[in-house]
């Protein structure tokens, strides 16, 4: 685990590591070794703090410490995500993330949204799907072939 | 970053020329013919057209210069440094709308993807005929503006070389869906097809206002105060007189920000977004019963399909293929958009392993949208901490024709050949593979909490009418309240246009600085 980042607090951050790492988790049968917990998100989270308004700062804080306390609720089981198996962890995201409450859905939704900029701006990521430079003559001839 | 040897537009600029409010150390207190407020399409142009005409010229930019050597693809270290709040804006009704706007030099036109209509001839009649404007500008005055203003941004169709199989998919398939798909027509010199467009252009191909007029303008005089935050337009006599504010940055010997006045002999253009002039009218003091009302945008729906051969939306036009077939008879405008893993994910159905596998599968993933003409009308009001804040809820019918344009998406992407689409649809399965499922997307219901729309082209909100009680600005585009307070941006718009509106904007700017330019200085400065 990285260092604690100054703008939450330690237990904020468990929990953190805890909701985020089940909606970005490694995949390396996909050849994504490093889950979001893998990569710096101390700095990240601080860097969010900088950069945001202090409402949306804050409001993300609130869905992690809402999603944190929603186990009983999303799936019946005591006790707060990080404190979940991984397949519970899995059951209690996906289970917020379709939530026909619009509120609930959206806050999973928020959290995906603006940890993508970081988990999917990594280097494993961005080199899979930048692999490989295509064939420009392909391109072109195509597309010449359309404006004929 | 970029490393090579090339000189690129926005450097080596006149000594002096740019205030840096993130640096300054001193109060700043000076005094020019014009203040203009905002650098974006709005702000740029009417920069340019004003130091054309030998008037000094102050413009005040309240977010940084982003180099375009110091251009970044990846998303999160662009959008903190260029996009207003990181990017992390919404508008707030029946359901939360991400709204994405530059705050930057050069506005959203850094960070857009340069399309280029001009103002559609049956928008000009509407707003002749039902919002009184036709005495302010007729399409024959704005024929020369925008033929200006295409030849000096070097207005022209996609190439062939900066294509783009997600482009080239689009346009030779529409037929397909039973409409023309044609090449868009973008402000651009040199597209490498970057993909980048979004983040700011590697290569200064792109005509943004940060690599053409605001350079330009500067190198004629102009000068230019970045991280500067207007506070308020000030109104003497009934005319406006310049601007108070402050840098963005607080000084780190005192922990203060550093106040700016800015004092306009001839008059001040604010031109600083749909959504942030009608707060700075505002904060002036301003007042109007149309102020902040009448909001209007497009929203838009965006569709991933995936293909068995690869599609590399990194290489190409950002967004270089469209139709225009259904403005009119359905209010939406197709469009293609290439996306960054980083802001594709959030279209991409699940969380979890099935999520980060669904993101390696990316390079064969087109995206398609559709960017609604929607009738619903919204309010902007100031918010906490000094932010802006948007109300906005999408009527049933704006839902339906959003609706209707992803069936026609997801329908075009089956004929195309993909193996699946991602509707993105709550209720609706994450991905649907076969033309038979495009029917779950014709009988989605018609709320926009189901659908995943993303706002952009924004319009209204302190719009132009002939009398005060219409609306907040005349049709010489001075405010009703305050003389010598011109509003340029696209907040005077009666209504949206169903086509990106860049150039409108460019070219009503560049209309209204012409006339203001040629007004005798007794007229402008009585």
């Amino acid at each position: 685990m990285t260092a604690s980042p100054k703008a939450i607090t330690s237990i904020e951050y468990t929990w953190a590591r805890a909701t985020l790492g089940t909606i970005y988790p490694a995949c390396p049968e996909a050849g994504v070794t490093q889950g979001i917990t893998d990569m710096d998100l101390a700095a990240h989270i601080d860097d969010m703090d900088d950069v945001l308004p202090c409402l949306t700062f804050f409001g993300l804080r609130m869905f992690l410490l809402i999603i944190a306390l929603s186990p009983l609720f999303a799936i019946g089981k005591f006790g707060t995500m990080a404190g979940l198996e991984q397949k519970d962890r899995d059951a209690v995201i996906g289970r917020l993330g379709h939530s026909n409450i619009y509120l609930v859905r959206q806050m999973v939704m928020a959290l995906k949204a603006t940890f993508a900029m970081f988990f999917a701006g990594g280097e494993e990521l961005q080199a899979i799907c930048r692999s490989q430079e295509p064939n420009r003559a392909k391109l072109v001839s195509l597309g010449r072939k359309n404006a004929a | 970053m970029s490393s090579d040897d090339r000189v690129f537009p926005d450097e080596q600029l006149p000594e002096g020329s740019v205030v840096d409010g993130e640096t300054v150390t001193r109060a700043i207190n000076e005094t020019f013919d014009f203040v203009v407020v905002g650098s974006g399409a709005a702000g740029g142009t009417a920069a340019w057209t004003l130091v054309q005409a030998g008037y000094t010229v102050a413009i005040i930019e309240e977010g940084p210069w982003v180099k375009t050597r110091e251009v970044d693809k990846r998303v999160f270290p662009s959008f903190k440094r260029a996009f207003r709040e990181a990017g992390t804006q919404v508008l707030m009704g029946n359901s939360i709308i991400p709204l994405l706007q530059g705050r930057c030099v050069g506005g959203s036109t850094l960070v857009n993807s340069a399309i280029v209509w001009r103002t559609p001839d049956d928008v000009l009649d509407d707003w002749k005929k039902n919002w009184g404007i036709g005495g302010a500008f007729s399409e024959a005055d704005l024929e020369p503006h925008f033929a200006a203003i295409e030849e000096e941004l070097k207005v022209h169709a996609v190439l062939d070389e900066a294509l783009g199989e997600n482009n080239r998919l689009f346009v030779d398939n529409s037929f397909k869906g039973g409409f023309v798909g044609t090449r868009m027509k973008r402000y651009e010199h040199g597209c490498k097809g970057a993909g980048q467009c979004l983040t700011g252009c590697p290569n200064a191909a792109k005509q943004g206002m940060n690599v053409s007029y605001i350079p330009w303008s500067l190198r004629q005089g102009a000068r230019i105060f970045t991280s500067v935050r207007v506070d308020r337009i000030d109104v003497k006599n009934g005319r406006a007189v310049g601007i108070t504010g402050s840098t963005t940055a607080t000084n780190p010997k005192h922990g203060k920000k550093i106040p700016v006045v800015v004092h306009a002999r001839r008059g001040v253009f604010l031109a600083a977004s749909a959504i942030q002039t009608p707060n700075i009218l505002r904060r002036s003091g301003v007042k109007n019963d149309h102020l902040g009302e009448h909001f209007m945008a497009h929203p838009g729906l965006g569709l991933p399909g995936v293909f068995n051969q690869k599609v590399d939306m990194h290489f190409g036009a950002t967004q270089g293929a469209e139709t225009i077939d259904f403005r009119k008879s359905e209010r939406f405008k197709l469009e293609t958009i290439s996306m960054q893993p980083e802001l594709a994910a959030v279209r991409i159905p699940g969380v979890g392993r099935e999520l980060v596998q669904r993101l390696t599968t990316l390079p064969h993933a087109a995206i398609w949208v559709a960017q609604i003409r929607a009738e619903a009308q919204g309010r902007i009001r100031p918010g906490f901490g000094g932010r802006d804040m948007v109300n906005y809820s999408m009527t049933k019918e704006d839902v339906g024709r959003g609706r209707k344009a992803a069936a026609l998406i997801a329908r075009l992407f089956f004929e195309s050949g993909a193996k699946e689409v991602w509707p993105g649809i709550h209720g609706l399965p994450e991905i649907i593979r076969s033309m038979d499922e495009v029917k779950l997307i014709e009988n989605a219901p018609l709320d926009s909490k189901y659908y995943s729309f993303i706002a952009s082209h924004l319009f209204g909100a302190a719009r132009m009418a002939p009398t005060e009680r219409e609306g907040v600005v005349g049709l010489d585009f001075s405010t009703h309240a305050a003389k010598g307070l011109y509003v340029v941006d696209s907040s005077i718009f009666p209504t949206n246009l169903g086509v990106n509106p860049q150039h409108s904007i460019m070219a009503l700017a560049r209309f209204a600085a012409t006339r203001v330019a040629a007004k005798p200085l007794e007229v402008a400065a009585a």
